[in-house]
């Protein structure tokens, strides 16, 4: 028999598996996950009773979620621009020829190829007030874990370094794909550097700058495992992010309610973020 | 017609060095294999391989039994590797006995898969009232010895004798106000005004609060159900005894001699390298802090200081304990030797001498070795005697949320201490959070 809509069903067939994939791994637990959160949840993971948006305000009135919110929103406004401006400032600066500049690519790229936990127990091992190589080397005297803002500080560096390998990598290949000959015109016709970045290799990499920028977004609302690793959490739950409580309340806590009321809120915050920023796209990104 | 047959036979003895055959042991087929996790590294590692291997070559080799020690890691991973474990239902995968500390207590005392280890004893005829009481306390729920403790530990203050003698201080502190004097005469500053040398470091949790708010009136409970060890607790109670008012003002005096540093991490080599007085740490950080010290200056301990002359309870038992488990083996009383064996009196000394975790055995008390020990100790003496002058009673608290709870002392004393508010302001927050958790965990029970 000669199936009447062969065209309309290869389509489906051709991305079941992927979908059968997503839908096992990542739709299914969101969907249990917003479902979980309007409910109590025993210790081996039944669901008890219904209780509409009792987690939330309960949530809400937390002050350790209160802490959690502020320390995450605190650190994503630390962390983009941060990350950014590093990243960008090391594309420009090995965007030549020779072979020094090779060099410096190597050295920017090279952080991706050491896993999360070592780069964070080395970090750890850098920082540490009496031993710590950082405070012998600079003749600081800085409580790297004991100060609520040295801290701080220290997670916004521990994420640009996780992060600068990709980012670097995505926005030294875009700026490789702005045209040489409009690059050297420009230079020709007397426009300075910042003029060339301003007009020209600005506007051209404005797509791999929104999804760097996007993706460090993400990144940063979800940063937990360098918390993990490093702070946990501490010195006074200044470095406790939504995820880390998310991680505390679920695995450390047994209390799986609200460790999905937690993911829930982190994805609908993270989710607006981008979505905001995914409107402005329309208007400010120029692609080729 | 030879060569191919010798080929082939060659061949066949070749591929069969292929396959690494499965080795058997040799010992008798009744033989009993005991799994043991352990977080136990460095000395205590050792110390733990010495004394598996006394045991295999001893009652083991008599009774048929081999016990199999493995290292899973810190203490928390052992709890997380247990926990997965017991969450996804493969019962068989359980170690026979794992070793855990109190922050797993809430998570297995009520799993069906836990044999409480009284019940291992009352089987064998063994009588409990041979181990060290505080220590059975510190493992009893609901009035059953649930684990058999084994790294047991107390609180101490370490302090810097050098600088004692130097200040002109003669005999360490024994309250908060005496800690709070000696802090200030410790204190000093540079040209500049800055705190080279701080008396005394901490910002107070859990593991100082137990008895800190335990030891008041010789016995008070920081929650209901005595400190979550006849149940689940529903609500704290230092804020209606007072104790968490007594103690906090007592702190926020001692904060304001501007001797106190709030340091949450690194205290022990803050304290080795000279830049902090006095510091409250387990005794199991002791050969830890005397090779961090070193000849630097001359290290000293003391119990750990009273909140006030009415606070007699003393210290309470942390550490972790052994607790065996139910993988369907029905080696339960093959396990129960091995801990037997564990807490001898024999065990316990070499284990102590060892590790410096105390004795939990009350015969190991009167042996001539441990009194020989004791005397070249002078250090590890003054924490014994701190542990048997204390109140049995004075125990850890079980509470859900322990994480939480943690930090809700260390941020709510930080607080008081920072925008200046009254004790009686900060207990009632302290107590307001926790007893949200404790409802938190209440509403998830079926």
């Amino acid at each position: 028999m000669k199936l009447r809509y062969p065209n309309r069903i290869k389509p489906y067939l051709l991305i079941a598996p992927a979908l059968f994939l997503a839908v096992l791994f990542s739709y299914r637990p969101f969907f249990l996950t917003l479902v979980n959160s309007f409910h109590t949840i025993s210790l081996a993971g039944k669901r008890i009773n219904f209780i509409g948006f009792d987690n939330y305000i309960r949530l809400f009135a937390n002050p350790s979620f209160q802490a959690s919110l502020s320390n995450t929103l605190r650190f994503t406004l630390f962390f983009v621009p941060t990350n950014i401006v590093i990243c960008l400032s090391a594309a420009l600066l090995s965007n030549r020829p020779g072979k020094l500049a090779t060099l410096n690519q190597i050295f920017f790229f090279l952080p991706m190829a050491v896993g999360l936990s070592s780069t964070m127990m080395i970090v750890k091992m850098m920082f540490n007030p009496s031993i710590g190589i950082i405070n012998q080397l600079l003749g600081l005297d800085i409580q790297w874990f004991n100060n609520r803002h040295a801290a701080m500080g220290l997670l916004v560096f521990a994420g640009v370094g996780l992060d600068i390998g990709l980012n670097f990598l995505l926005l030294i290949s875009a700026l490789r794909n702005v045209p040489s000959d409009l690059v050297e015109v420009a230079t020709i016709e007397g426009a300075s550097w910042s003029q060339t970045f301003r007009y020209l290799q600005a506007p051209m990499i404005s797509s791999t700058l929104l999804f760097v920028v996007v993706t460090n977004i993400k990144d940063a609302m979800l940063i937990s495992a360098p918390v993990m690793i490093l702070t946990e959490g501490g010195p006074y739950r200044s470095t406790q992010t939504l995820v880390y409580q998310m991680y505390l309340e679920g695995f450390r806590s047994g209390n799986y309610a609200m460790g999905s009321t937690i993911a829930t809120i982190v994805f609908a915050l993270t989710f607006a973020i981008l979505l905001l920023l995914l409107h402005l796209e329309r208007r400010r990104v120029y692609y080729q | 017609m030879k060569r191919p047959l010798l080929l082939l036979t060659v061949c066949l003895v070749a591929l069969s060095q292929l396959f690494a055959l499965p080795e058997r042991e040799n010992h008798p087929l009744d033989v009993v294999t005991i799994t043991w996790w352990h977080p136990n590294s460095g000395i205590a590692g050792k110390a733990t391989e010495t004394l598996i291997n006394r045991f295999n070559t001893t009652i083991g080799k008599e009774e048929g039994i081999v016990v199999q020690g493995v290292y899973q890691g810190k203490a928390n991973d052992v709890l997380t590797k247990t926990k997965a474990i017991m969450q996804s239902q493969t019962t068989t995968d359980l170690p026979d006995l794992v070793q855990l500390d109190g922050a797993a207590v809430l998570d297995i005392r009520d799993d069906r898969r836990l044999i409480a280890m009284e019940r291992l004893a009352r089987e064998d005829g063994y009588d409990l009232s041979q181990i060290l009481e505080a220590a059975r306390l510190s493992v009893t729920y609901k009035e059953t010895m649930i684990a058999m403790p084994f790294n047991s530990s107390t609180i101490l203050l370490y302090y810097n004798k050098s600088a004692f003698d130097e200040a002109g201080i003669t005999a360490p502190p024994r309250t908060l106000d005496e800690l709070a004097e000696a802090a200030l005469k410790l204190k000093q500053t540079d040209a500049k005004g800055r705190v080279t040398r701080y008396g005394f470091a901490n910002v107070p949790t859990t593991y100082e609060l137990m008895c800190w708010l335990g030891q008041q009136n010789g016995l008070s409970f920081i929650t209901d159900e005595e400190n979550g060890h006849t149940g689940i607790p529903t609500r704290v109670l230092f804020d209606e005894n007072g104790t968490m008012v007594n103690f906090l003002a007592k702190w926020k005096a001692l904060y304001a001699t501007g001797s106190l540093e709030n340091l949450t991490s690194d205290l022990n080599g803050a304290f080795a390298s000279g830049r902090v007085a006095m510091i409250v740490a387990s005794t199991s950080n002791l050969t830890t802090i005397e090779q961090m010290v070193g000849d630097r200056f001359e290290l000293a301990v003391a119990p750990f200081p009273m909140v006030d002359e009415a606070a007699t309870g003393g210290v309470n038992v942390g550490g972790g304990a052994l607790w065996a488990l139910d993988n369907k083996s029905g080696h339960a009383k093959e396990a129960w030797q091995f801990v037997k064996f564990l807490a001898s009196p024999e065990s316990q000394l070499y284990w102590h001498i060892e590790t410096g975790y105390f004795p939990i055995h009350r015969d190991t008390y009167e042996m001539e070795g441990f009194k020989e020990h004791i005397r070249e100790n002078p250090r590890s003496a003054v924490a014994i005697r701190q542990l048997l002058e204390s109140n049995p009673r004075l125990q850890g608290i079980w509470v859900p949320s322990a994480y939480q709870i943690y930090y809700t002392f260390q941020s709510g004393i930080l607080k008081m201490l920072e925008e200046n508010r009254s004790p009686e302001e900060t207990s009632r927050a302290i107590a307001r959070e926790i007893n949200g958790y404790f409802a938190e965990f209440l509403r998830m029970q079926e």
